[in-house]
C-alpha cells in the first residue's frame, strides 16, 4: 500500500506543481489594463448618466425636505452612516444653507464623475465619487434597488483597482504607468469572480421557488402595476411562454459561473446576458438595471468574449478550441498561448 | 510583501461575498465586535449582500392613493393606478417608489412617518396647502392570481393595509 503510495507521489506532485502553476498564470500573469480602462469609462458613464437623470428630481430625493424628510431618512441609518445631513452640517460652517448643500451636493458629485471618467487624478475621484454615492445611498436608503447596489460595488472596485491605467488623461499626462501588471489581472478576477457569484447566487435562489419553475414568477413581474409596461394579460393564455422565459432566466443565471469560462460558449452566454436584461429594461421598465447588468459583464468577460468572436470568424465556429491562457479567463488550460490582448 | 497583502484582502474579501451569498455566514456575521466593521464594509462595497432578485416570488405590488378634501368641498383623488407618479422627471426616478412602498410596509411607525413626509411635500409641490382641509393617505397590497387562476376568472386581490388621515391646521 505504502508502496504504491510512494510510486504515486511524483505525479501526486506534478499535478500539484501544475494546478499551482496555472493558479499563477490565472491570477498573477500581468495582463494589459485596456479592460480595467473600458471598465471605469463604461461605469462613470453610467454613473454620470443616472445623475443627469436626477437632476431635474434631485431635491425632491435629497434635499431636507425631500419626499422623505432626512430627519427620517438619518433616523433608518445606522448612527456612524454618513447622511447628507452631515454633508450640511459641514457646510453650515461656510454659511450653506441645507437646501444649498444638496445643490452643492449633486455638482461635486458630477465634477468628480466627469474626473473618473476623463481618468484625471482618477484615485482621488473614485474615491469622491464612491463616497458621494455611499452617502446618497444612505440618504435615500428607502428608495434604493438593485442598480445603485451594484453600481456602489462598481464605484468600490473603480477606488481599489488600477483602472486609470488605460483610457485616462493620468497616462497621457505622465502621471500613472500603463504597463501591464499582477495588479490589473488580481483586479479582473476578482470582479469576473464576484459578478460569478452574484449570478450563481441569484440563480441558485430562484431554482429553489416553484413560482419560477411554473414561469408565474415571470407572469406576476409583467401583469402587476409596478413593473407594467405593455398589456401582459395574455400571457396567462400561453403559460408555456412564461415558464420557457423563467427557465432561460434560471439557466442563464446559474450557469453563468462555468459558461463564462469556457471559450467561445460564453459568446452564446453573453448573449443571454443580454437578451436577459434588455428584456427586464424594456418589458419591466428597470432600463439602468438592465444597462448596469450588461455593462457589467462585458466589462469582467467582453475582453475574452470579443477575442472568442475574432478566432470565430477567423476560424469558424467549429474551429478547435483556441489554446487560451490564463490571460484569456479559462481554467484548467496549460499550454502557453499567445496573447491576443495587445498592451497599451 | 504588499502583493502578498493584496492578494490576502482579495481573497478574505471574495470569501466573505461567498459565505453571505451561501448563508454561511449568517451564524456569526452579526454576534461579535466585528458587526460594526463589517457593517460599514459591507454598506461601501456591498460584499454582504444577497443577489436573489424576485426571489422567492416577485411579492405584491402596491397602490397609494391620496384623497384631497378642499376647503370649497371638492374631492381630489390621486392614485398610482390612475397614473399619479410623484411629480417625477422621468421612469428612473417613479420606479424608486416601488422600494418605497415595500420598505415602508415593514413597520407601522415607519409608515406613519413616511406618510406624513410624503403628503407634506405632495402639498407643498401642488401649492395647496391653504386649500385644503384634509388629506387622506392609503396603501393597498395588490396581489395578482397566478396564470391557471387568472384563466379561472380569479379576480385580483387588492387589501388595503393603511390608512391615515391628516387635518390640516384652520389658522
Amino acid at each position: 500500500m505504502s508502496g504504491a503510495a510512494e510510486e504515486q507521489r511524483p505525479g501526486g506532485e506534478a499535478l500539484r506543481a501544475r494546478v499551482r502553476a496555472a493558479a499563477v498564470r490565472f491570477f498573477c500573469e500581468p495582463q494589459s489594463p485596456a479592460p480595467l480602462g473600458v471598465f471605469r469609462l463604461l461605469m462613470a458613464g453610467l454613473a454620470l448618466f443616472q445623475a443627469v437623470l436626477w437632476y431635474r428630481d434631485w431635491s425632491a430625493f435629497f434635499g431636507p425636505d425631500a419626499w422623505v424628510q432626512w430627519e427620517i431618512s438619518r433616523a433608518l441609518g445606522l448612527e456612524w452612516q454618513l447622511h447628507m445631513m452631515h454633508v450640511a452640517g459641514f457646510l453650515k460652517h461656510f454659511g450653506v444653507s441645507p437646501d444649498q448643500s444638496a445643490t452643492v451636493f449633486y455638482w461635486t458629485y458630477v465634477t468628480f464623475l466627469v474626473a473618473l471618467l476623463v481618468g484625471w487624478h482618477t484615485r482621488v475621484a473614485a474615491f469622491f465619487v464612491c463616497l458621494s454615492h455611499y452617502v446618497m445611498m444612505n440618504t435615500v436608503s428607502i428608495f434604493v434597488y438593485g442598480l445603485d447596489i451594484f453600481l456602489q460595488i462598481a464605484l468600490f472596485y473603480l477606488l481599489v483597482m488600477p483602472v486609470a491605467k488605460a483610457y485616462s488623461l493620468d497616462v497621457w499626462q505622465g502621471r500613472v504607468s500603463s504597463s501591464p501588471s499582477w495588479g490589473v489581472t488580481l483586479s479582473r478576477r476578482v470582479l469576473q469572480i464576484h459578478l460569478c457569484l452574484a449570478y450563481i447566487s441569484s440563480g441558485f435562489e430562484k431554482v429553489q421557488s416553484p413560482a419560477w419553475w411554473s414561469g408565474n414568477v415571470i407572469w406576476r413581474s409583467l401583469v402587476q402595476p409596478d413593473f407594467r409596461q405593455y398589456d401582459f394579460t395574455w400571457l396567462a393564455r400561453c403559460p408555456w411562454l412564461a415558464m420557457l422565459s423563467s427557465w432561460f432566466t434560471m439557466l442563464i443565471e446559474s450557469g453563468y459561473c462555468i459558461a463564462m469560462w469556457i471559450p467561445r460558449v460564453r459568446v452564446g452566454w453573453m448573449m443571454g446576458i443580454v437578451v436577459l436584461h434588455l428584456g427586464i429594461a424594456l418589458f419591466m421598465g428597470l432600463g439602468l438595471f438592465g444597462i448596469i447588468m450588461i455593462l457589467l459583464s462585458i466589462s469582467a468577460f467582453g475582453w475574452e468574449v470579443w477575442n472568442d468572436i475574432k478566432i470565430i470568424r477567423k476560424h469558424g465556429p467549429l474551429a478547435a478550441a483556441h489554446p487560451v491562457s490564463s490571460s484569456h479567463g479559462s481554467l484548467g488550460c496549460h499550454q502557453p498561448a499567445q496573447n491576443l490582448i495587445e498592451p497599451e | 510583501m504588499l502583493r502578498r497583502i493584496v492578494y490576502l484582502l482579495a481573497f478574505v474579501h471574495l470569501t466573505l461575498v461567498a459565505a453571505v451569498i451561501f448563508h454561511r455566514a449568517d451564524p456569526w456575521i452579526t454576534r461579535g465586535w466585528w458587526e460594526r466593521p463589517l457593517g460599514f464594509w459591507g454598506g461601501v462595497n456591498f460584499s454582504m449582500w444577497r443577489f436573489g432578485f424576485f426571489s422567492p416570488d416577485v411579492g405584491k405590488s402596491s397602490e397609494i392613493e391620496f384623497t384631497i378634501n378642499y376647503r370649497d368641498g371638492r374631492v381630489e383623488n390621486l392614485s398610482t393606478l390612475s397614473g399619479f407618479d410623484f411629480l417625477t422627471a422621468n421612469h428612473e426616478s417613479l420606479i424608486r417608489f416601488y422600494g418605497f412602498r415595500i420598505h415602508t410596509a415593514e413597520d407601522p411607525a415607519l409608515q406613519d412617518l413616511c406618510a406624513r413626509s410624503v403628503v407634506v411635500r405632495l402639498l407643498n409641490e401642488l401649492g395647496i396647502s391653504e386649500d385644503v382641509v384634509s388629506v387622506d393617505y392609503a396603501i393597498r397590497a395588490i396581489r395578482y392570481p397566478t396564470m391557471q387562476g387568472f384563466r379561472g376568472g380569479e379576480r385580483v386581490e387588492t387589501t388595503e393595509f393603511y390608512r391615515t388621515n391628516f387635518v390640516m391646521s384652520q389658522e
